[in-house]
């Protein structure tokens, strides 16, 4: 009988994860309170040392400073591990047979790694960038901006950042919150005629939280 | 074993096959409809914002699949690549019980007169097709009009002094002004420019028994969970269903057209849900797929007499594929004028769609739908870095901020812009996949930088502190507003179908999409390809005496 592969946790601190909400494996909205200290996260593709990795290389490309929050309370790095673990991440979306050219832009990457194997690779050139400075991080990060890694990276941080908790980043809508952005809402009939002359900031709300209802991501859709 | 045969078979369940199976329904003919995708109802509208049709970044939310329905796409100098469904440059529309109108915008624009006499208009354009379409706008009018009264579309195009003329208004008055709307209303009219509510097949109030728009501002990409907006699955198709002649059969992909030894169309053969082929008999054979999809069935449908597929005997089926070239601007405005009030766009102008000098055609311009966080991010000013703080703060600061212009260039059609059927790469069923190729017209592009410039203008004028443009590169387009493949003209030597969709070689066979589109007008055409569907349907049924063709 094969060995099971041990189990990696990220740990996470309670006060890191700005948010209060917070969704679990099974994406069970999950309440972190005040007083407990630490949150064990499962990990389903990164070891817990290459999470330290991404999620330090997340936060750089998009930090939090005293405007507001950046990467690290989203859980960019969940919303990563999340979807290298999916379909996704086993190139299911891609045609993968040769020729492999390099494309136009528009065509988006067009090599034959996955994107599993591509965080691989990166991970290896990365090394442990969280024990480094930020200075240093940026620094190791410059050195790999123009490569197909970096770009995916960035991809997914934003993706992270910005799109619907369901996918697994974007924790207590932190993403959203920053800029303004009231989820898929569905009326505003109660405050369509009183918003005018004043900014109007909704505090966002999440598909999940709208409809009242478990969604599942479209990760589980896929066969 | 061969099913009952009918008298037509409408292939897609688009905007155009829609219309005609419920119009050939109606008239007593018996009907199957055949659609690849599924029926979706209003609650799988699903505002997934990473799997739609807008970003479809984990998948097409309304099809095709990615695993069963590759594409070629060959690039300007020559390289190949086989694409998913849900990759940029798929060039992909939808499929579903629909087709793209399930989850568009919904503008429901007539094109203009000049639209239709592009080469009377500007003379011959060196590199181009560009030809005068054998029908008018008067053909096309009162087709219009039904397609505006019978699917539903709000707006008012009055404002507008340069709309072709028209007999009746719109059914339903415009949707209330949002924020945008207010503040880029002034400033066209400072301009000296003529601005107006966009027609949308959108309820503005409740109209053909269902409810008004409830303001989200979730229109593209996804379904409308109330219903309000209106395309081809709510209205048209049930409608063909409830006169009990029209059968609609889903998940079901059409491996190819048959004909006779007398050069006739005999039916279609097709996969059924299960995968298994079957053979659908038909008197008529409508093709409706889209301009990619309708083209590449046609060239997959070969026989002893049709060596190159169906209507292809001069190499005109495929060719001339365009869409539409989308340039504008991006203005920051000095405080937060974001209200998310939908659908979003809601004004236009139409002062550029003609008249530019020495350019031959232009686009309408509006105010843009959703802009989702996710999409904002590579929407960012040149200057702006990509990542870190300096990133994090223009994204913060600008969001609330921005407003878009944008608009469909006219292209100039090319030849050598083109579907062909892949030699090599087969679907799932082991069709030969379609094979885009080509680009752009220089002139496409020159057209469309000054059409951004415009919206520059408008937004300055408007306030904005800061605008940048969006400007195209010279790849292919086609996209959802894919056209021209099947392109409509008298002469059998240079166009596929005649002027009532007839594939000229093959009597008994209709191309009814916009494939037939001779150019494509500075508009979303989906009110074109539904004018379109009305009036050929029409013919048709004008000339059908039981059993066949007049």
């Amino acid at each position: 009988m094969p060995r099971r592969p041990r189990r990696h946790f990220l740990t996470l601190s309670a006060t890191t994860l700005g948010g209060l909400l917070f969704y679990t494996l099974d994406r069970k909205a999950t309440r972190v309170h005040a007083q407990a200290r630490s949150i064990r996260v499962p990990l389903r593709f990164f070891t817990e040392e290459e999470a330290l990795t991404i999620a330090a290389a997340a936060a750089r490309i998009f930090p939090s400073d005293e405007s507001g929050p950046g990467a690290d309370e989203a859980g960019v790095v969940i919303y990563i591990d999340r979807q290298l673990a999916s379909a996704y991440g086993r190139d299911y979306y891609r045609y993968t047979q040769p020729p492999f050219e390099a494309g136009v832009p528009e065509q988006g990457w067009q090599g034959k790694e996955t994107p599993r194997e591509l965080y691989r690779a990166g991970l290896a050139v990365l090394g442990r960038l969280h024990l480094l400075t930020p200075a240093e991080q940026d620094e190791r990060l410059k050195q790999i901006e123009l490569t197909p890694f970096f770009a995916l990276l960035r991809t997914h941080t934003v993706e992270g950042m910005f799109s619907d908790p369901m996918h697994g980043g974007n924790h207590d809508l932190i993403g959203w919150q920053l800029l303004g952005f009231p989820g898929p809402r569905m009326n505003y009939f109660e405050d369509v005629d009183r918003h005018y002359g004043q900014p109007f900031r909704l505090k966002p709300a999440s598909l999940v939280q709208i409809l009242g209802r478990p969604v599942r991501p479209g990760e589980d859709i896929e066969p | 074993m061969a099913l009952t045969a009918v008298n037509a078979v409408v292939i897609g369940a688009g905007a155009g096959g829609g219309i005609v199976a419920k119009q050939l329904a109606e008239a007593g003919l018996s009907v199957v409809l055949l659609e690849r995708g599924k029926w979706y109802s209003p609650f799988d509208c699903r505002k997934d914002d990473l799997r739609n049709q807008r970003t479809s970044v984990l998948g097409n939310g309304f099809g095709p699949d990615d695993e069963r329905n590759p594409r070629v796409t060959v690039d300007l100098v020559g390289r190949e690549r086989i694409l998913g469904a849900s990759r940029p440059g798929y060039q992909n529309n939808a499929a579903c019980v629909g087709g793209g109108t399930l989850s568009y915008g919904a503008m429901a624009w007539r094109y203009m007169e000049k639209d239709f006499r592009m080469r009377s208009t500007y003379g011959h354009v060196p590199g181009s097709t560009l030809a005068d379409w054998p029908i008018s706008y008067q053909d096309l009018e009162p087709y219009y009009e039904k397609a505006e009264w019978e699917i539903g579309v709000s707006g008012d195009v009055s404002p507008d002094p340069f709309h072709a003329p028209r007999r009746k208004p719109l059914p339903m008055p415009p949707l209330p002004p949002n924020r945008e709307y207010e503040i880029l209303h002034p400033a066209a009219k400072r301009l000296g420019l003529h601005p107006f509510d966009i027609p949308m097949l959108r309820n503005s109030i409740p109209y053909n028994g269902r409810p008004a728009c409830m303001r989200c501002r979730w229109c593209v990409g996804f379904a409308c969970e109330v219903d309000a907006k209106c395309g081809t699955h709510n209205t048209v198709i049930p409608k063909a269903l409830a006169t009990k002649n029209c059968e609609l059969r889903t998940e079901c992909v059409v491996q190819e057209i048959r004909t006779n030894d007398h050069g006739r169309a005999t039916g279609v053969a097709y996969f059924d849900p299960d995968n298994h082929l079957q053979q659908q008999d038909a008197d008529l054979v409508v093709v409706s797929c889209g301009a990619i999809e309708s083209a590449r069935l046609l060239l997959n449908s070969k026989s002893r007499l049709f060596p190159t597929g169906l209507g292809n005997r001069h190499d005109w089926v495929g060719r001339n594929l365009q869409g539409h070239t989308y340039t504008g601007a991006f203005g920051l405005m000095p405080e937060p004028i974001f209200d998310d009030l939908g659908p979003g766009a809601g004004i236009a102008i139409c002062d550029y769609n003609h008249g530019n000098p020495g350019l031959a055609g232009g686009a309408m311009l509006a105010n843009e739908f959703i802009r989702l966080p996710y999409q904002f991010v590579s929407m960012v000013p040149a200057g702006v870095p990509r990542w870190g703080k300096a990133h994090k703060d223009f994204m913060r600061t600008a969001y609330q901020r921005s407003i878009a212009i944008q608009g469909p260039t006219q292209e100039m059609p090319v030849f050598d812009s083109r579907v062909q059927a892949d030699p090599v790469v087969k679907d799932f069923w082991g069709i030969p996949v379609a094979r885009l190729s080509g680009g752009r017209h220089p002139h496409t592009i020159e057209i469309s930088t000054a059409m951004a410039a415009k919206a520059e203008a408008w937004l300055r004028e408007a306030g904005a502190i800061q605008t940048w443009q969006r400007l195209s590169g010279p790849g292919l387009s086609a996209g959802q507003h894919q056209a021209g493949t099947c392109r409509m003209g008298d002469d059998p030597a240079t166009s596929v179908v005649n002027r009532h969709c007839q594939v000229h070689e093959i009597p008994n066979l209709f191309v009814i999409d916009a494939s037939v589109h001779v150019s494509n007008g500075g508009f979303n055409p989906v009110l074109t390809i539904m004018a379109i569907a009305y009036y050929a349907s029409d013919h048709l049924v004008r000339r059908w005496k039981g059993g066949g063709l007049a």
